[in-house]
């Protein structure tokens, strides 16, 4: 029952938000607060049962001839993604707090619903009710972009629904063969678990799931979506995409493709592996040239992806752990970045590394806040991502050594783009027009949650692996 | 005892984060004062910890854990050592950091608040992640600490923000250490993953387990990875650049401390490396290289700063040999005593230029004896340590201690010898030209004498140190279980003549300044033919001819290059280019006047130096056609092209709808002649 | 009537169908394209009259009425759009009303 108080309440706290429009800031505390209540009711779900292998379970069969059923669980990967998603949610919505003022009501809806679709995809078992979610993330993300970005918006978010829908139907086909294929029609994830399906089957169904969770987590060559969806979003807009949207992939992956077809994981796995590390390096470099903030920590995003691609496909529990705590890790830092850059062009009006700078004199809040997102950004270690990506590393190189050392390469050009952000922004010499004001106190509130989040998991890793170690080990690949 | 060591770093850490942090303005006074006694108190927590080791209280290592990660398969511990490596580096880095930071107090006093305030946050940041370094007693711990001081390095270097060159310098110098990094993330990797724990003491007790082809290579990943952080050919080119940051930045990082954590991480995985013999011996063919190397091309430095530096790269050369042939106690002692009279040199070395009216030239430093008589002293005492003069300085005593440990080392044992007394006489040379033409009288006695009490007592205390220490050097070998070599008389006193014949050597080229500018550009020249040109035909070229991607000043170079002897044109064309490869490369049109018009100095960046020409010009072209192919997104463009021609597609779709009667006409009728075609052809059996 | 006959007059029917068919193709002028038109649709009419008499059953010569009939009725509709058109777009060429273009 919790559960699906959970899954609704964005979804209402959106229709709310939308209907008291218009009277002073009504909105967006209306949205604080359906995200804090999720926050906090969270917490009494992952608190009610802390040792169980989900915290909480929900089945209603819906349409029993079909097999469709609402069958809702959460565990400590869910639990964590979930509690991402309120937390940017909230973060988002005091990043937008100047910048949108038309249609406001409209903007604040689309927020809330786009969480609650991605915690309906966080934490639905049944194929169907996924794919619905997976497809409706797409909308209320899809108006974030048109009405309220920057530059060519129309054509951003065209391009962004395009390649996610014609991907999504790779995965709503799996869905519909593999429910087929069981003995009594059913789309239920646990039961289908049970079937046993010969390699080559699998395989193909693998492929279809991969095609959307590959397009999903932006993994070249099919991440040419990202840049632009990024880069010419309200910054609200880039911190779900980047925080959460990118993750689903991630999560589908981690989730379904050991649950569902672990003998076909195992043979595309070297291939996975090989893209993985590819793009990887693809990303890096291209964002080693790159003069846009924004279009720079996005290429970054679509290199980290790939990491957690990799760490994914690797299979050993360090890697897993690695691509788990990569995710979460990623979301803070890619948010936070994106938070920084957009408070700057509101100041600014540019994005451009070339004319920017000067943030250490004029700014330092600014200065130090950038400092540590891009010492995140190359994994410093004390941060979350070198947790994530050190473990990533590690598990590959139980694996192969090649990969590995190119998963180490991605390290070395990653300082490369990471001074180079912070040598556009935080060094040289501010123009005597500018008087950047620093950040204000709504600003550096959500930098320091972040802050604290990107600290904590990178100085105690422990804290967040322990929480998501039910989930790794269900993922590690059952031999025989 | 033990307990203490977590505690050591903290006051450094503390004052970063209050200095970092805390949201409210501080005044000059309070920044210096949070500085210095951030930075100071690690030196006052660590000396009761040394106290009880010198006894004999740590031989046997104290294991004080901090943290547990558990993941899975493993439980990774974070933890801290007490043993004579960590005491006796511990308490180098310690005191050379407060020292530093109280001359900090009057170097820097001059600078502006907030700028003034990140440079003490990032100092003691710096500290408390050397420390970290120094203390760990396992890889996790060590990683942290190491990659925070290169970040720290980054920020320090780039501390004069407004000045590209100096960002650059501190991006060369962060990228560098960055690929010298990841090798040694995968070393520590593959040795955990052999080993099965992350603890030192764990690792090294596995390595009689290890196969020898799966040792090799870890041992030479960590190897280039800690010869990458002490500049060691051939990741050496960060080092000279180095020095755009301020004095005590140099004085602290890039002289004392932070190089040298290659040596200690060598020391402390020393068993390790016994186990690897070949590596062991590439190791000490880098040392001694290097050694060689950076003293010839520091005796043709023209600015100070840069001279120290390549004498950094040749004491720690001296460090990373001993640590080749075998003698990790030997490398201690000598880092111990370098970190003192090396950073006595740069700080006595800072006062002197502030007087000569800021300028790091040594032609500027003419006269210096009778400027700043007292600085004069010290750098005069420093250099004749950095010489190692007989008996009476530390720095004859650590340096015999290599030379002796370089040729008892086996068949290679004499070569060696030779070749480090070589290097130790250019030492010599280079150390007391400067002296020299320092100790020359001018007629100006320009400034007012500079600093007060916060310049004084640093030069003094490591004054001090550089020559008493040398009396404690046999007992710090000793007590870092090292035993001490047995030197034949006659080596003994070719070692004592050495610096003698280099302090001749340095008066015939400070006396004779054209006979001195003859020989320097022969150098340069003679070496640039050999390697730098071949290098230049080989792959420059090569590269330039495959790639039109991005028109760069570069372009500027001649092609005829069948004349070698006219290359002087061409490379100093080269090197006026900026050092910053993306910048040029991305920047576009802010960065280029700029080089027209540069320092003098600053030009020959890495004069003197081919390799490190070689090298930096390797990276830019590197950037230049390889990266730089990256920029626009070719994936992106291919998906958009593909996008483009299902418009074209549609284009042409339209045009069958004419309008015209005719043509649907022709249409209807082909249609109905497909159909009646198609019946028919169901009909067939 | 001998099959072979049939054929014959089939081909005949078929050939008139064509001929009329490539004049509506093939002339631009709506008046000729109306005749061509006739000449198509006495290609099935003749053919109706030939299977009436093979099949010796008068319903060949009821069809054969009405197709007339349809040919009158078509050609007093056509006539009158050809009076219309070449009021409206001024000539009597039929690729000159194009605006259903796409």
């Amino acid at each position: 029952m919790a559960l699906i108080a959970l899954l609704l309440l964005p979804l209402v706290g959106g229709v709310i938000a939308f209907v008291v429009a218009g009277r002073g800031e009504a909105e967006r505390w209306v949205s604080i607060a359906t995200f804090a209540l999720m926050l906090v009711m969270l917490f009494a779900i992952v608190a009610g049962a802390p040792d169980a292998r989900w915290y909480a379970r929900f089945e209603y069969p819906w349409v029993p001839s079909f097999g469709i059923s609402i069958d809702l669980a959460i565990d400590g990967l869910s639990a964590a993604l979930v509690g991402i998603a309120a937390v940017l949610g909230i973060i988002c919505v005091t990043a937008s707090w100047q910048e949108i003022r038309t249609d406001s009501g409209l903007f604040h809806a689309c927020l809330c619903w786009t969480v609650g679709a991605t915690v309906g995809v966080f934490i639905s078992f049944d194929l169907l009710i996924f794919a619905f979610f997976w497809e409706a993330m797409l909308i209320p993300s899809f108006t974030l972009i048109a009405v309220w970005g920057h530059g060519d918006k129309e054509g951003a978010a065209l391009k962004f629904l395009i390649f996610n829908a014609v991907a999504g139907f790779g995965l709503l086909a799996a869905a519909f063969a593999l429910a087929s294929m069981a003995d009594h029609m059913t789309f239920n994830a646990f039961e289908l678990a049970k079937m046993k399906l010969s390699t080559p089957v699998q395989v193909w169904m693998l492929l279809g799931f991969s095609l959307a969770f590959m397009v999903k987590l932006s993994v070249p060559p099919f991440h040419a979506w990202l840049p632009e969806a990024h880069t010419l979003a309200p910054t609200a807009g880039s911190i779900l995409l980047a925080g959460l949207l990118l993750k689903t992939g991630a999560y589908g992956l981690f989730r379904f493709s050991p649950m569902l077809f672990p003998d076909g994981a195992m043979v595309v796995a070297p291939y996975g592996i090989a893209l993985g590390a590819v793009g990887a390096l693809y990303g890096g470099l291209v964002a080693c040239g790159q003069n846009d903030a924004k279009r720079l920590v996005a290429y970054t995003s679509i290199a980290h992806m790939c990491i957690i691609l990799m760490g994914i496909c690797a299979g050993v529990q360090y890697a897993l752990a690695g691509a788990a705590v990569e995710m979460i890790a990623h979301s803070f830092s890619a948010s936070a970045l994106f938070l920084l850059i957009g408070a700057l062009y509101e100041r600014t009006n540019t994005r451009d590394l070339r004319e920017l700078g000067g943030l250490q004199q004029t700014a330092p809040r600014f200065a130090a806040a950038f400092s540590l997102f891009c010492a995140a950004l190359l994994a410093l270690p004390g941060t979350a991502n070198f947790a994530g990506e050190a473990l990533v590393v590690v598990g590959i190189f139980q694996v192969t050594w090649i990969f590995a050392l190119a998963a180490l390469s991605t390290l070395v050009i990653s300082v490369i783009y990471a001074t180079r952000l912070l040598k556009g922004l935080v060094f040289g010499v501010a123009r005597p027009t500018d008087g950047t004001r620093d950040l204000g106190p709504r600003e550096y509130g959500a930098v320091l949650v972040l802050a604290a989040g990107t600290l904590m998991v990178g100085l105690y890793p422990q804290s967040l692996i322990g929480l998501l170690e039910p989930a790794i080990k269900a993922a590690l690949p059952h031999l025989p | 005892m033990a307990a203490m060591l977590p505690f050591v770093p903290a006051p450094a850490l503390l004052g970063f984060l209050i200095l970092a942090l805390a949201p409210v303005t501080l005044s000059r006074g309070a920044i210096m004062t949070i500085g210095i006694v951030a930075g100071g108190l690690p030196a006052l927590l660590l000396a009761p910890v040394v106290m009880s080791c010198v006894g004999g209280g740590c031989d046997v290592p104290t294991i004080v854990p901090i943290l547990s990660i558990d993941v899975g398969a493993f439980v990774a511990q974070i933890a801290m050592s007490l043993d004579p490596l960590s005491v006796v580096a511990g308490i180098t880095v310690a005191l050379v950091g407060a020292l530093v930071l109280i001359y900090s107090g009057a170097y820097m006093a001059a600078e502006p608040v907030p700028d003034l305030r990140r440079y003490f946050a990032q100092m003691n940041l710096f500290l408390a992640g050397m420390l970290a370094v120094v203390l760990a007693a396992d890889a996790l711990l060590l990683f942290l600490g190491w990659e925070i001081i290169g970040l720290c390095s980054f920020m320090l270097i780039a501390y004069y923000a407004k000045l590209p060159k100096a960002i650059a310098a501190g991006r060369k110098a962060l990228v560098t250490t960055r690929v010298a990094d990841t090798f040694l993330l995968a070393g520590l990797m593959l040795l955990f993953l052999q080993a099965g724990t992350t603890r030192f003491d764990g690792m090294l007790a596995a390595v009689k387990q290890i196969d020898a082809w799966q040792l090799a290579p870890i041992a030479g990943l960590i190897a280039l990875g800690a010869l990458g952080k002490s500049a060691q050919i051939p990741f050496h080119t960060w080092l000279p650049s180095a020095m755009a940051g301020p004095t005590p930045v140099s004085a602290l990082l890039h002289s004392a401390t932070m190089v040298a954590a290659g040596v200690i991480l060598l020391v402390r995985l020393a068993p390790l490396f016994a186990a690897a013999p070949e590596i062991s011996a590439g190791v000490a063919a880098i040392g001694i290289a290097t050694a060689a190397l950076a003293a010839l091309a520091a005796v043709i430095q023209r600015d100070v700063k840069k001279m120290l530096a390549f004498s950094t790269m040749s004491q720690i050369g001296f460090m990373v040999l001993a640590l080749g042939v075998g003698a990790p106690a030997v490398a201690l002692a000598h880092f111990a005593i370098h970190a003192a009279f090396k950073s006595l040199l740069f700080l006595s070395a800072g006062v002197m230029s502030h007087a000569a009216g800021g300028s790091t030239a040594i032609a500027a430093l003419h006269g210096s004896r009778d400027r700043q008589p007292l600085a004069f002293w010290s750098f005069a005492i420093g250099a004749a340590s950095l010489a190692g003069l007989p008996v009476v300085t530390a720095g004859w005593y650590s340096k015999e201690a290599v030379l002796a440990a370089a040729l008892t080392s086996g068949a290679w044992g004499a070569p060696l010898w030779i070749l480090a007394a070589l290097a130790a006489v250019l030492t010599g040379t280079y150390a007391f030209r400067v002296v020299f033409i320092a100790a020359t009288a001018t007629g100006d006695i320009a400034a007012p004498p500079w600093g007060g009490l916060a310049t004084l007592v640093p030069l003094f205390a490591l004054a001090f140190v550089a020559v008493v220490g040398g009396l404690s050097v046999d007992a710090l070998i000793a007590f870092a279980g090292g035993a001490p070599h047995e030197l034949p008389v006659l080596a003994t006193l070719l070692g004592a003549a050495v610096p003698i014949l280099g302090a001749v050597l340095a008066r015939q080229l400070a006396g004779d300044p054209q006979a001195f500018a003859q020989i320097s550009a022969r150098l340069r020249h003679l070496r640039i033919f050999r390697v730098d040109t071949l290098y230049y035909l080989l792959l420059v070229r090569n590269f330039r001819r495959i790639t039109k991607v991005l028109g760069n000043a570069e372009a500027r170079e001649p092609h005829d290059l069948r004349k070698p002897a006219d290359l002087t044109p061409i490379i100093d064309v080269v090197e006026r280019v900026s050092d910053d490869p993306l910048g040029r490369v991305f920047g576009g049109t802010g960065e280029k006047p700029e080089s027209a018009d540069r320092d003098p100095d600053l030009v020959r960046f890495v004069g003197g130096d081919p390799l490190g020409r070689l090298l930096t010009r390797f990276a830019r072209v590197f950037v230049r056609d390889f990266v730089a192919r990256f920029y626009p997104d070719r994936i992106d463009q291919a998906w958009m092209h593909f996008a483009g021609t299902l418009g074209e597609i549609w284009a042409g779709a339209r045009r069958v709808q004419t309008g015209r009667l005719r043509d649907h006409s022709l249409g209807i009728a082909l249609g109905c002649a497909g159909l009646l075609l198609f019946a028919w052809g169901t009909s067939w059996r | 009537m001998t099959s072979t006959a049939l054929t014959g007059i089939l081909i005949v029917a078929a050939g008139l169908f064509a001929i009329g068919l490539f004049g509506v193709l093939a002339r631009r002028g709506i008046l000729f394209q109306l005749v061509a038109l006739e000449v198509a649709l006495s290609g099935p009419a003749l053919g109706f009259i030939a299977a009436g008499a093979y099949h010796a059953d008068a319903q060949g010569q009821g069809m054969f009425i009405l197709t007339l009939t349809l040919a009158a009725a078509e050609v007093a509709v056509g006539l009158a759009l050809f009076l219309r058109i070449r009021r409206a777009a001024g000539s009597d060429d039929s690729d000159a009303i194009s605006r259903l273009k796409g």
